[in-house]
């Protein structure tokens, strides 16, 4: 077990920021944390470095209670914050260099560590860049190889993709899987639930500092009762046009605005077919039709009875 | 590692383009500008005779001796005093009428009276408080072998032992120093910036980069002393570069003891790097308001200390001496000061004394607070 942290409670004041949180993160995952803003994600991250005070709880990293001096567990970490921490009087090389320095003393082999580090987040030409000149994407990738060009084992990210290009984005995932592939063990939030979707193999979703769900996205959407949204660009359906979709074997709800109808089932095998069918039977024209599968945002919306994203 | 940061942060530093202007560029700046506007005062105002009143009603042999060296100090080129002798009313009608600096009565104890602070004022001063140290050699010549007095006293001022804290005649003493004093001490004090940054670098809850600061495997005390010294590195080398420039580039006479004055700055830039870093830790303000107190705190503190109107420094002296004993710019002022006007060494020590007292308090307080490794709220 890599990560473990058992009832965390984390309070400022009269808020209870972390509500007896329990997870673990095992060897080789790619551990996402989801939730909306404010849920509690930093804040969790916070205490597992040891950065913040909690008022409750255990938290062991590598078998280990994790502690400001927990200096050979700190060796194996690297982490991701949130706030872009770099420093804006050095270069995109000597930014590397010195946070890199901070782990690794021989100098030979960090020159290669911080040069595998630029390539891998694609910071070659910008080497000598510094930071002010850089845009929002490229500096939150330099912020990450700050973090990871030490190799460590366990690697934290703090929403490394808010307010970045979709050119980045893409990069950034990629890589944070491929630093996956080579070993190390990852835990990565955001309050994206497709990038979570993409690249996490667990997932636990957070609301108000508490555990909402936790498992593959598999088996999340396992939880709920939507196994399927047919979506139905159809203009002004009469209500027994309506009615006879709902009449349908499977269908949970039916929403119509005027202009779409959106037909949330539960999982089986005909649902598509049978809606087809019946549109076809009551002369109703329409547009685009398509099927989709539920998504994080659905496991959320049905659990917690709002939005994953306000 | 302790290198790898030391290198890093000087580099840093010599990049942040506001804090060397304004702890190196800015001071060398106002320097230039002071010997503008000053430039006169040197060159019209070379040292005349201090007009002095002294009242004669001689009753002991000990009076008679101070009477006695008054008069020949009063004597030939170079003159200190230009004595004037009448009776006590006489007496404070001169300085009523501003027509001496202050009036001397000869008694037990001998006693000094002056109507305002000035430089005339202390120099009066010191001569009795000197007076006393080698009252008792001059006494015992004069009621044995009064012949020899005037030899006697010649060669004790040659000495510079009798008259010991005396401003020696063929300096400058213009008072032009004391602007430069003041100037250096606001510059020393202004390596509170680098305290400042130094804390916030450090304290997770006050940066960004801090909180990253504070998660590798590096003992935070570690990282904080690596980072300050190379801070004081470059804040003592920028005074140096500040001192060099008032002496050599603009010609003030700071007399000989260059190692002295390096060492009260060194020290001097210690407190103000440790003050920075006291005001930083002890609340979770903004920068920009802690900015606002150090420099608030190193101008004032100047401008008690003289630089602005020298005689400020003489009137707070006078009329607030605890003030300029506890305003660290003065401190560093008076340390410079007794340098070149003071020939024993004793003022000297005790303000510097004082001002490393001042940076140990600074030093200690801010390590308890900044040792703390986890934080309540970021
Ligand atoms: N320093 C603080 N003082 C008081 N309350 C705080 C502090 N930091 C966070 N909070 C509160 O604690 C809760 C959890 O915040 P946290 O930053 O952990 O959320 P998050 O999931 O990381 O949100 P985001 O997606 O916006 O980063 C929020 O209600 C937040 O307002
Ligand atoms: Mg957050």
């Amino acid at each position: 077990m890599i990560v473990k942290v058992n009832q965390l409670v984390k309070r400022y004041g009269d808020l209870v920021a972390i509500d007896h949180l329990n997870f673990d993160v095992k060897e080789g995952e790619i551990f996402g944390l989801l939730g909306p803003n404010g849920s509690g994600k930093t804040t969790t991250i916070n205490c597992l470095l040891s950065l913040l005070k909690y008022d409750k709880g255990e938290i062991e990293l590598f078998g280990k209670s994790m502690t400001p001096e927990a200096y050979d567990l700190k060796r194996n970490i690297g982490i991701v914050l949130q706030n872009v921490a770099v420093f804006d009087e050095l270069t995109v090389y000597e930014n590397i260099d010195y946070f890199c320095g901070l782990y690794v003393s021989d100098k030979a082999k960090r020159k290669t560590l911080v040069e595998e580090a630029i390539d891998f987040v694609g910071l070659e030409d910008y080497k000598r860049f510094y930071p002010k000149k850089l845009s929002g994407g490229l500096l939150r990738r330099l912020n990450i190889a700050c973090g990871i060009a030490h190799q460590p084992k366990l690697i934290i990210l703090d929403e490394p993709t808010v307010a970045v290009d979709p050119q980045s984005r893409n990069k950034i995932l990629e890589g944070i899987q491929e630093l996956n592939r080579r070993g190390a063990t990852i835990i990565y939030t955001s309050h994206y639930m497709e990038e979570v979707e993409q690249i996490c193999t667990r997932i636990m979703i957070l609301d108000k500092g508490r555990v909402v769900a936790t498992g593959t996205k598999e088996q999340l959407k396992n939880m709920i009762s939507v196994g399927e949204k047919i979506t139905v660009e159809a203009y002004h359906p009469t209500p027994s046009q309506i009615e006879a979709i709902t009449a349908l074997p499977n269908i949970i709800g039916v929403e119509n605005s005027g202009n779409q109808i959106v037909i949330r089932s539960a999982g089986g095998k005909n649902n598509l077919e049978n809606v087809l069918e019946t549109l076809k039977r009551e002369q109703l024209s329409y547009g685009k039709i398509y099927s989709e599968l539920p998504t994080l945002n659905d496991v959320f919306l049905e659990i917690t009875g709002k939005e994953l994203r306000d | 590692m302790f290198l790898h940061l030391y290198k890093y942060r000087i580099k840093t530093l010599l990049r942040e383009r506001t804090l060397v202007f304004w702890t190196i560029l800015f001071p060398i700046i106002l320097a230039t500008f002071f010997k503008v506007a000053l430039g006169g005062i040197g060159q019209a105002t070379s040292f005349s005779a201090i007009p002095v009143a002294v009242v004669e009603d001689v009753a002991t042999p000990s009076q008679e001796a101070l009477i006695k060296t008054l008069q020949t100090l009063s004597q030939g080129e170079g003159a200190l005093f230009e004595v004037t002798f009448t009776d006590r009313a006489g007496a404070l009608k001169l300085i009523d009428d501003k027509a001496v600096s202050g009036a001397i009565i000869p008694g037990e104890p001998n006693e000094l009276v002056v109507f305002k602070s000035g430089l005339n004022q202390s120099i009066l001063k010191n001569f009795l408080e000197q007076y006393e140290q080698s009252a008792k050699l001059i006494e015992g010549v004069y009621m044995t072998h009064p012949e020899n007095i005037e030899a006697v006293i010649a060669k004790l001022n040659q000495d510079q032992v009798f008259l010991n804290q005396l401003p020696i005649t063929d300096k400058d003493i213009s008072g032009m120093q004391i602007y430069f004093y003041g100037l250096i001490a606001m510059s020393c004090l202004y390596g509170s910036l680098y305290g400042l940054e130094e804390v916030n670098r450090i304290q997770a809850n006050l940066s960004p980069t801090a909180a990253r600061m504070n998660l590798p495997p590096v003992h935070k005390m570690k990282l904080f002393m690596a980072s300050t010294f190379a801070s004081m590195t470059v804040h003592f080398a920028g005074l140096m570069i500040l001192l060099l420039y008032i002496i050599f580039g603009l010609g003030i006479q700071f007399g000989d003891s260059l190692g002295y004055i390096v060492l009260v700055i060194l020290f001097g830039s210690m407190l103000g790097v440790a003050f920075g870093a006291f005001v930083s830790s002890i609340f979770k303000k903004s920068e920009g308001i802690k900015i606002g107190v150090v420099l608030l705190v190193s101008m004032t503190g100047a401008f008690l200390a003289g630089m602005m109107i020298a005689e400020t420094k003489y009137y707070i002296a006078q009329n607030a001496p605890i003030v300029a004993k506890l305003n660290p710019a003065n401190l560093l002022s008076d340390a410079l000061y007794s340098i070149y006007y003071y020939d024993s060494m004793a003022p000297y020590w005790s303000s510097l004394l004082s001002i490393m007292a001042y940076t140990v308090v600074f030093g200690v307080a801010t390590y308890f607070i900044i040792r703390r490794r986890k934080y309540a709220s970021l």
